[in-house]
């Protein structure tokens, strides 16, 4: 056989594999529609801006890479931040807290035993817009919960959280660090 | 003789054939083409992909050509920039809408002017000046360098952290090591994960043995259905490849058909003259791994763009009809049945046109070679006998009476289809009222206009609609949709004019192959030469 010949050859093969292997990631596409995914960064970054991505949310305790760039994202992106409430460490639970944009208060609800309203009020130096649906992060440590506050109404937003829900516990504690979006 | 990754675990035996994972029939392992997939799915914040279906496709001829060097060392450079200019790679990458070219260049436009790596945009592209020289970054490529990225950051979890040490200081030697680091990542991930070797050997037996049985001056034009079937029958037994099925045998033919296009287009044009170079730019460990040299992706650019044009027939989503109903958000409308799904897969799948008859032997035969398999594998011996011998072989009339009855189902859900549209107000109603009433829609037309001519003339089709409608109870005909969801019904139901389209083909072709005349291929003498094929490959068994 020729050089030339052989040189057809050996791009016809060559083509063969890669239209092989093509279909193969076509077929284990198929396939994988089945099987459990691996969370990418960007899943990680919607899960910070508010989107309801479950795997993420699951994989947060488990999964230290994932916990990793979940803190390094909230930390550079964040619009407002609230560091740990080191002077209040001694309380037992923490029902208010206050940095320099905005306040979080804890109020029991009164025809709710055990359900508590958090209510984020801004301060006019937070520059945020009218109307904006804040998302707030809690993390302490390995745990991490997360609260999509409706709109803004004159600079505050409330939902209801339960005394058992994580959200709950890490915002009483003292040690916790709080994130908004 | 198999190679050291065919018995890596994932070759599992039974009684007749070797079940095998991706990575031994295609290649390509399952867990590569998972994370392929998952960078493909990834989305924006607002829901739209992160990365463009050409931008995947070049990731995965790069991949399977090992043809990765030039993309990893201008990932490198994006990288550098990106993490040394904005000084949060993080951000950008994910955080911005800077994975499309528009989108970067607004974020590089607010980057302040650097003396260490000073920087100028230019028309389409970013000059970055280094010591040594300019590097181009041009915006056109940053939707593949962000696939780049997500799939490398899923091999190795930690690789942004390590990118961002780029951030303190980004000479060209820093770009080159991470380069580097970036390569012997991937080329060691991909040791396990693709192979390269095997199938190049497989390319070559195909080659061979076409040389010897077809005109060798002209394979492209003389390959044929018979060529199809001779190869099984020669190759059935060889134990490098997994040539036993015909249903494998007759997709493989159809990828060696495409390759011997693609191939002679490339040496016709003068690239394959360089088959012989070595990548100035490798580096030893690399060479020692990669059988394929960096000329080819020229030749694999054809393959895949051919792949491509393949996905992207569709002018309102790509991918096949079959493959969109079935996926979210299509697949959560019950347009059709999964068992009429899954027999359509078998009806409409696409052969190049000089292997249209093996597109009807994969079904008839391969389906029947499937049950012999199956009873095998049940140990149901009677079964076996039957089969073996060429009973319950479906015959044409069969198909096409099979594919009647999906044909009316298909042409019953798009009246359900039509009916929701319609009350819907939406627009594809009203043309396919139009269509019903066999009134053309000249361009520019005023269809509110044209619909209540059309509403007189079309009152039994209505009729029909809506009696489909209600007596329809498959999830997402039980009720009236939202507005918001009805473009979802448009496309199912233009996916379903296509499925409609290949199945009057098909019912054509299955008619055709009935005919038993002696100038033509047909099936009475097609089931004497398979079943004789089949008692040669499982005759000894049970």
């Amino acid at each position: 056989m020729s050089d030339v010949k052989s040189n057809k050859d050996a791009a016809i093969a060559v083509a063969y594999m890669v239209r092989q292997g093509l279909e193969g990631f076509d077929q284990a596409a198929g396939a994988a529609q089945q099987q459990e995914r691996p969370v990418t960064i960007s899943d990680i970054a919607r899960y910070v801006m508010g989107a309801d991505v479950p795997a993420v949310q699951a994989k947060l305790r488990e999964d230290l890479t994932i916990r990793r760039t979940y803190q390094q994202l909230l930390a550079k992106r964040r619009h407002m931040y609230m560091p740990m409430a080191k002077a209040a460490a001694t309380a037992s639970l923490i029902l208010e807290r206050d940095s320099d944009d905005f306040t979080i208060k804890l109020v029991p609800a009164k025809n709710h035993a055990g359900q508590y309203y958090v209510t984020l009020q801004l301060k006019s130096s937070a520059d945020i817009s009218a109307d904006a649906e804040l998302v707030m992060h809690v993390i302490q440590e390995d745990k991490a919960a997360r609260c999509n506050f409706p709109a803004l109404q004159s600079g505050r937003c409330q939902v209801v959280v339960s005394e058992s829900d994580l959200l709950f516990e890490l915002l009483t504690s003292a040690d916790s660090e709080i994130f908004v979006y | 003789m198999r190679n050291a990754i065919r018995l890596h675990g994932l070759i599992m035996t039974d009684e007749i054939d070797y079940t095998r994972s991706t990575l031994v029939t295609y290649g390509v392992s399952d867990e590569l083409a998972m994370l392929v997939q998952t960078v493909a799915e990834g989305t924006l914040l607002d829901g739209r992909p992160r990365c463009a279906p050409a931008a995947i496709q070049e990731i995965r001829q790069r991949l399977l050509c090992h043809n990765y060097r030039k993309s990893l060392f201008e990932l490198a450079h994006f990288i550098g920039a990106v993490a040394y200019l904005s000084g949060d790679l993080t951000s950008v990458l994910y955080l911005d809408e800077a994975v499309y070219p528009d989108g970067f260049k607004g974020v590089a436009q607010d980057w302040l002017a650097n003396d260490e790596l000073p920087f100028a945009i230019e028309g389409n592209h970013l000059t970055l000046q280094f010591s040594d020289g300019p590097f181009d970054v041009h915006f056109s490529r940053v939707n593949v360098m962000a696939g780049w990225v997500d799939l490398l950051l899923l091999i190795v979890p930690g690789l942004l952290q390590d990118c961002e040490s780029l951030a303190k200081q980004c000479s060209r030697a820093e770009v080159l090591a991470l380069a580097k680091r970036l390569q012997k990542h991937l080329a060691d991930y991909l040791k396990d994960h693709l192979q390269t070797p095997t199938k190049l050997e497989e390319g070559m037996f195909w080659l061979e043995w076409a040389r010897k049985h077809v005109d060798a001056d002209n394979l492209t034009a003389a390959f044929n259905d018979d060529h199809v079937v001779m190869f099984w029958q020669h190759n059935w037994q060889e134990d490098d490849f997994d040539f036993k099925r015909y249903a494998t045998v007759a997709r493989s033919a159809h990828h060696f058909v495409e390759a011997v296009d693609v191939g002679e287009q490339q040496w016709q044009v003068g690239h394959a003259a360089s088959l012989d170079q070595t990548n100035e730019d490798g580096d030893a460990w690399i060479e020692n791994i990669v059988d394929v040299a960096e000329p080819y992706w020229e030749a694999m650019q054809l393959v895949g763009d051919l792949a491509l044009d393949e996905a992207q027939t569709d002018l309102t989503e790509e991918g096949d009809p079959l493959t969109l109903l079935q996926s979210p958000p299509y697949s959560e409308i019950k347009f059709l049945t999964a068992k009429q799904l899954k027999a359509l897969e078998g009806f409409v799948a696409e052969y190049p046109r000089q292997l249209a008859v093996t597109a009807l032997r994969v079904y008839i035969f391969g389906k029947h070679q499937a049950r012999i398999t199956g009873a095998l594998q049940n140990k149901d011996p009677e079964t076996f006998k039957r089969l073996l011998e060429g009973q319950e072989l479906l015959n044409p009339d069969e198909c096409v009476s099979e594919l009647q009855d999906i044909a009316a189902a298909i042409s019953t859900s798009r009246l359900v289809t039509a009916h929701v549209l319609n009350l819907g107000g939406h627009q594809r109603g009203t043309l396919l009222m139009l269509l019903a009433a066999g009134m053309e829609v000249p361009e520019g037309a005023e269809l509110a206009l044209l619909k209540k001519q059309a509403e007189q003339s079309t009152e039994d089709w209505q009729t029909q609609c809506f009696k489909a409608f209600a007596a329809n109870n498959r999830a997402g005909f039980k009720s009236l949709p939202e507005p918001s969801q009805l473009d979802i019904y448009a496309i199912g139901d233009q996916q379903l004019a296509k499925l409609a389209e290949l199945c009057e083909q098909r019912l054509a072709a299955f008619n055709q192959y009935a005919v038993d005349t002696a100038e033509q291929i047909h099936f009475g003498h097609d089931a004497v030469v398979f079943t004789r094929q089949f008692q040669a490959i499982y005759g000894d068994r049970l």
